[in-house]
């Protein structure tokens, strides 16, 4: 009786972790939208199937011995061990983790032991109990000086940035929504003024911790081709986020501005008429609100079917470290822009900000 | 047995006869096996006020409501801090090697007591104490700190971060740091103990696994407990005395900046980790012992791989103190460092690997019998593949990167650190509750706790590695966010939540039977299970002086079952030299 | 009253003999106790378990040491910030050293005495040693009392604070030994002697030799990298 729910127990967990782990292993994380991030997906999708493979050889290896050898009043076999197997487990795992492991290596080189690509877009994100903000060096593309003793949040000066007399500040700009065009490379620089937290950007797969006393730099680059259809699909972040049929509505809404007639049913916004843009879709099949929140665009052009993800253009950043009772409420927000979208913004914020001080 | 103020320069001879008045028998008492009692009834105690905890925790997250929460962030998050305080120091740290290890090592080994049994008696009093002052912090203004097991400054260092940082914080430190008093002079006892009391005939490589498990664990204990007290010294004197060893220059609180001058909050991490990860391995070693101890017994096969298994749990302890770095790869360490420290973590998986394919090898061509203690171990070797394989992605510090901080860790850490030693601690006392007891455990309740539990952590913890893949952050307490209201999130806390009710609850089945059998229970002969090792050369449960004055002698290795030609399946450790057929000698 | 000591003996164990005989002090770590009370049954604890035990109960205090120099050695290389004021070293703290070095050569004396049988030898090295000990105390509140009238505060500056915070833990280690060497001074009259060697006697010499080792690896910290 124990040994057969024994072996029942461990080819449910076999099944019941390969199936969700393995089969879906390329679809289980929010979509990726930085560059880096395919070599980080590869990897874990990579070591999934490894460990996946390890781990049911392992379970199963255990049901069948529970299973095989069970009492029936056989003698069990004198062995004290056998070296072959101990070499050639210390050999096969140390080659196999070791391996595994240096493949990552890259991607780690890329991101924290090379110097970031030239022309990198800077952006400063700043960390505090449970608020972020972020400041663009503005048009003279310089940060102006900092210094804790100006700090004061009354005037809304929550990075102590010397407004008053550095010139590289004056038109310096804090927000509390990063802002970042895609298809350039961007740099992060990431900082806190009181306790320990942690920027992360789940489709980015980016997270690095803030801490006081120190400045980390993190470089990556949104991925250019991503966002181009969701700019043709024009579909606005908030209406995304809405689960009912004014969602799929505003979404109709917006893929008619596009020249896209639609067809709303519950789940599924079809497209009828074939739009004469560049980006011709004879029909788009929007699939429903998911658990990644995104958006499937089925479409075929002239019979060839295809797929393209719809982004949202609004991502989350939450604080990944404990930083006190607010942790929870500590998000930021990151908005992706075209580059010529963002430029004009900065330009504009940051002579607006010049004007104000 | 010589005892007398007899002239013997090699030995300090000591008289005292066993204690008679109540106090000195059962309370303050230097007998290991009463201590290791006391240190297991110190272990369910801890482990009941740690579980109830987290089913609080869990109710919030499967209730939540902003309007009506059920714990307040500031709670949740005491809640969450004791709860990970209270199962890593007061439970995994005292259970398998406080408890079982001084109730057994000794009589393992064929010593009639630990080497220093006053400064064993210390040790225990010290952890109760430690344990009171933790829970003190409950009950102090401001209450428990908020700021998790971890305690990472600056938001531990400052009373001001943040609600229920005050004195609950300090208490919590002054725990911590009594408790590396108590490991410490426990981890000095056990070692020389280990060294210097073996019987005749106990060699290093004849000593059962349990106790090369307990040797090295304390080991671990002595190199790594002395590095957590200077790192919680330094946070209770950056908290009061006003020095800068942890915060930085120019840190602002409440809109103002602090007078600090230059700490380096990514010190504290080092501290704490470099006790942190050997942390884990004092968790996990002793139940790896007590698993092939319990494997061996009841396949009736001698441990495969003896010698190999003995080099594996050197090995883990000893690559167990280069790759506390793991868990700092985004905290901005050094990234170079982080290469390295990668690296060696991953060869941590080789002596593991080892582990493995001996118990399965020692499983092979056995003739196994599923009892409680049985099951409890074979769920071990499950738990502790599932927990390993998870580890294979944290430790890689690329991937690290997405799945730092989400609930992967939670679900990697509890089922490696805290479900697999907790089925090592269960298996251990099915197996040995005869021995200290003289009556046998309940085993059809047995079984029922066994399934409960598996079925229960596993249904708890495979699903939150799902919710680290999603990205979800550990250690929030709401969920009034885009990403986290996501209906899958609720409906996985839910599942989650209700798995872990019955996981905890199905302890409570455990906790009955095992008080229940004390008294009631079937009583049970010297030697129930045919095992080989010395706790079962004397009586149930042992005499005052473990052997009844007899020294016993050994002549086999400690898992010689099924030897061919033999008169019984097993050969007792003790038995005479022909016990074994000439040509059955053990070897590897 | 004489030595209660007994037939000469042929010689320990090697066990012994490994890592230098011994000295238990009081403190954390050290066992704590004269050899005498080990509490338990009737049972013979071998003697080489003393010697085991203060060998192993040594090493938390290093590591204690090490974890917090290396700490030192950390924030002093953290650059970013020039906010590493060096302290002033005391002339006195040489005065120090040689007190302590010293006292550990008179107790070595001590023991060298106690080998040959020569207990007065034995009881007046064991006191100078002890003494030296004291004054080395003496000298080390000299060194805060002197750093404070410059104002050189605990907390003012992270250089100093650990410089406070190593020599203290140093001193507190150094009292626990104090009571050790205390211990055997007011025994000495009456002890157990195996092959001229008394437990005791050992235990605490090894602690306090230790004591010696931890100052000089604390002193040569502080004069690095100025």
């Amino acid at each position: 009786m124990q040994p057969l729910l024994m072996v029942v127990a461990l080819f449910a967990l076999v099944l019941g972790t390969v199936v969700p782990f393995i089969v879906r292993a390329h679809n289980m994380m929010p979509n990726l939208i930085s560059v880096h991030g395919k070599v980080i997906d590869d990897q874990i999708v990579l070591t999934m199937y490894i460990t996946g493979v390890i781990f049911s050889l392992a379970q199963i290896a255990l049901a069948w011995m529970i299973w095989k050898y069970q009492s029936k009043g056989q003698k069990a076999t004198y062995v004290h061990g056998n070296a072959l197997v101990e070499w050639a487990s210390i050999f096969g795992s140390g080659v196999l983790f070791v391996g595994l492991n240096l493949m990552g290596q890259g991607v780690w080189a890329d991101m924290h032991l090379k110097d970031e690509p030239k022309g990198s877009t800077e952006i400063e994100v700043n960390g505090q109990q449970y608020k972020w903000y972020y400041r663009y060096p503005g048009n003279d593309g310089k940060f102006g000086e900092r210094s804790p003793s100006l700090v004061d949040d009354t005037s809304q000066n929550y990075l102590g940035v010397d407004f008053e007399n550095d010139k590289y500040a004056k038109d310096d700009v804090v927000e509390g929504t990063l802002r970042v065009p895609y298809g350039r490379d961007i740099v992060v620089l990431i900082r806190s003024r009181d306790v320990i937290h942690s920027f992360f950007v789940r489709e980015l797969r980016v997270k690095q911790d803030a801490v006081p006393g120190l400045e980390i730099k993190i470089p990556f680059k949104i991925d250019h081709d991503g966002m181009l259809m969701f700019k043709l699909a024009g579909v606005a972040a908030s209406t995304l986020d809405a689960k009912d049929d004014s969602g799929v509505n505003a979404v109709k809404a917006q893929f008619e501005e596009h020249g896209i007639a639609v067809d709303t049913s519950k789940a599924k916004i079809k497209v009828i008429e074939t739009p004469k843009k560049r980006w011709e879709l004879s029909t788009v099949e929007v699939s429903h609100y998911d658990a990644k929140k995104e958006w499937t665009v089925r479409y075929s052009i002239e019979e060839e079917i295809g797929e393209l993800k719809v982004y949202k253009t609004t991502y989350e950043s939450p604080c990944a470290e404990l930083c006190g009772n607010g942790h929870y409420t500590m998000r930021g927000e990151m908005e992706v822009l075209s580059p010529e979208e963002y430029d004009a913004w900065a330009k504009k914020a940051s002579e607006d900000a010049k004007s104000y001080h | 047995m010589s005892v007398a103020h007899e002239v013997d320069e090699e030995h300090e001879v000591h008289v005292h006869q066993e204690p008679t008045q109540f106090i000195w028998k059962y309370v303050f008492s230097t007998d290991h096996k009463v201590i290791g009692k006391q240190y297991y009834m110190l272990a369910v105690v801890a482990v009941v006020i740690g579980l109830t905890l987290s089913l609080m925790f869990r109710w919030h997250l499967a209730t939540y409501d902003p309007q009506h929460m059920f714990l307040s962030p500031d709670t949740y998050l005491q809640v969450l801090t004791m709860h990970g305080t209270i199962l890593v120091f007061m439970v995994l740290t005292t259970a398998p090697l406080g408890g079982f290890g001084n109730y057994f090592l000794p009589i393992q080994i064929g010593a009639v007591d630990m080497a220093f049994p006053r400064l064993n008696m210390l040790s225990f009093w010290l952890t109760l104490l430690s344990f009171i002052t933790l829970l003190a912090a409950f009950f102090v203004p401001g209450g428990a700190p908020v700021s998790g097991w971890t305690g990472y400054p600056p938001l531990s260092a400052i009373n001001s971060t943040t609600e229920g940082m005050g004195w609950g914080q300090t208490l919590w430190v002054g725990s911590i740091a009594i408790f590396c008093l108590a490991s410490l002079v426990g981890a000095i006892n056990f070692i020389v103990t280990t060294l210097d009391l073996r019987a005749r005939g106990m060699t290093l490589l004849r000593m059962p696994l349990p106790c090369w498990a307990w040797f090295v664990t304390a080991v671990l204990a002595l190199l790594s407990f002395a590095v957590l007290f200077a790192g919680g010294l330094l946070l209770i004197l950056d908290r009061h005395l006003g020095t800068s060893f942890y915060i930085p220059a120019g840190v602002i609180f409440g809109a103002k900046e602090l007078n600090h001058k230059g700490g380096s909050p990514l010190l504290y991490q080092h501290l704490f980790w470099f006790f942190g990860h050997p942390e884990v391995y004092i968790a996990i070693l002793p139940g790896m012992g007590i698993v092939s101890h319990i494997l061996a017994t009841f396949s009736r096969k001698p441990i495969f791989g003896y010698k190999a298994m003995v080099y594996a749990i050197i090995a883990i302890g000893g690559i167990g103190f280069f790759v506390w770095g793991h868990h700092m790869f985004q905290s901005g360490m050094s990234p170079y460092v982080a290469v390295a420290f990668s690296l060696l973590t991953m060869t941590i998986g080789v002596p593991s690997a080892i582990k493995t394919f001996n118990w399965l090898g020692t499983l092979w061509m056995g003739n196994i019998t599923c009892n409680s203690a049985m099951l409890f171990a074979l769920g071990f070797v499950s738990l502790f593949v599932s927990g390993g394989i998870s580890g294979i992605f944290l430790g890689q510090n690329a991937v690290d990167i997405y799945f730092h901080d989400t609930y992967f860790v939670v679900a990697h850490f509890h089922l490696i650190m805290g479900v697999a030693a907790m089925f090592s601690i269960a298996a251990g006392t099915y197996f040995w509750f005869p021995k200290m007891y003289g009556r046998f455990m309940n085993e059809s309740l047995g079984k029922v706790h066994f399934w409960l539990t598996f079925v229960g952590v596993y249904s708890v913890f495979i699903p939150m590695h799902l919710m680290g893949l999603w990205g979800h952050p550990r250690r929030y307490s709401g969920m009034e966010n885009a990403f986290l209201s996501n209906p899958f999130i609720p409906a996985m806390h839910n599942m989650v939540t209700a798995a872990a009710f019955v996981a905890v609850l199905a302890q409570l089945i455990f906790i009955c039977n095992f008080f229940y059998s004390m008294f009631k229970g079937p009583v049970a002969p010297e030697n129930p299970w045919n095992c080989t090792s010395l706790e079962w050369i004397t009586t149930s449960p042992p005499k005052f002086d473990n052997f009844g004055g007899v020294e016993p002698v050994v002549n086999h290795d400690p898992y010689e079952y099924s030897v061919p030609g033999a008169s019984k399946d097993y050969i007792m450790q003790t038995d005479p030299p022909e016990a074994a057929p000439a040509h059955a000698v053990g070897h590897d | 009253m004489p030595l209660a000591t007994t037939e000469p003996r042929p010689q320990l164990k090697p066990a012994l003999g490994a890592g230098g005989p011994g000295s238990g002090a009081p403190g954390r770590g050290g066992d704590g106790r004269g050899p005498e009370d080990a509490g338990g049954h009737g049972r013979r604890v071998p003697r080489r378990a003393y010697y085991t035990g203060i060998l192993v109960g040594l090493a938390p205090i290093l590591m204690l040491f090490a974890a917090l120099a290396s700490s030192y050695i950390v924030r002093q290389g953290i650059t970013h910030e020039k906010d590493w004021i060096d302290l002033p070293l005391p002339g006195l703290i040489w005065v120090n050293t040689l007190l302590l070095v010293s006292s550990s050569v008179a107790l070595e004396l001590a023991r060298r005495s106690l080998k040959r049988q020569a207990l007065p030898g034995f009881t007046a090295w064991w006191k100078i040693g002890t003494l030296l000990g004291l004054g080395f105390v003496a000298g080390q509140i000299g060194i805060w009392w002197q750093l404070r009238e410059q104002g050189v505060y605990f907390s003012d500056n992270p250089s100093h604070s650990f410089f406070y915070l190593l020599t203290i833990a140093h001193a507190l280690h150094v009292l626990g030994g104090m009571v050790a060497l205390l211990y055997v001074w007011r025994g000495s009259a009456n002890m157990k002697l195996v092959d001229g060697r008394c437990l005791r006697v050992d235990l605490s010499s090894v602690y306090w030799h230790f004591m010696d080792f931890i100052w000089l690896f604390l002193l040569g910290l502080f004069l690095i990298g100025r």
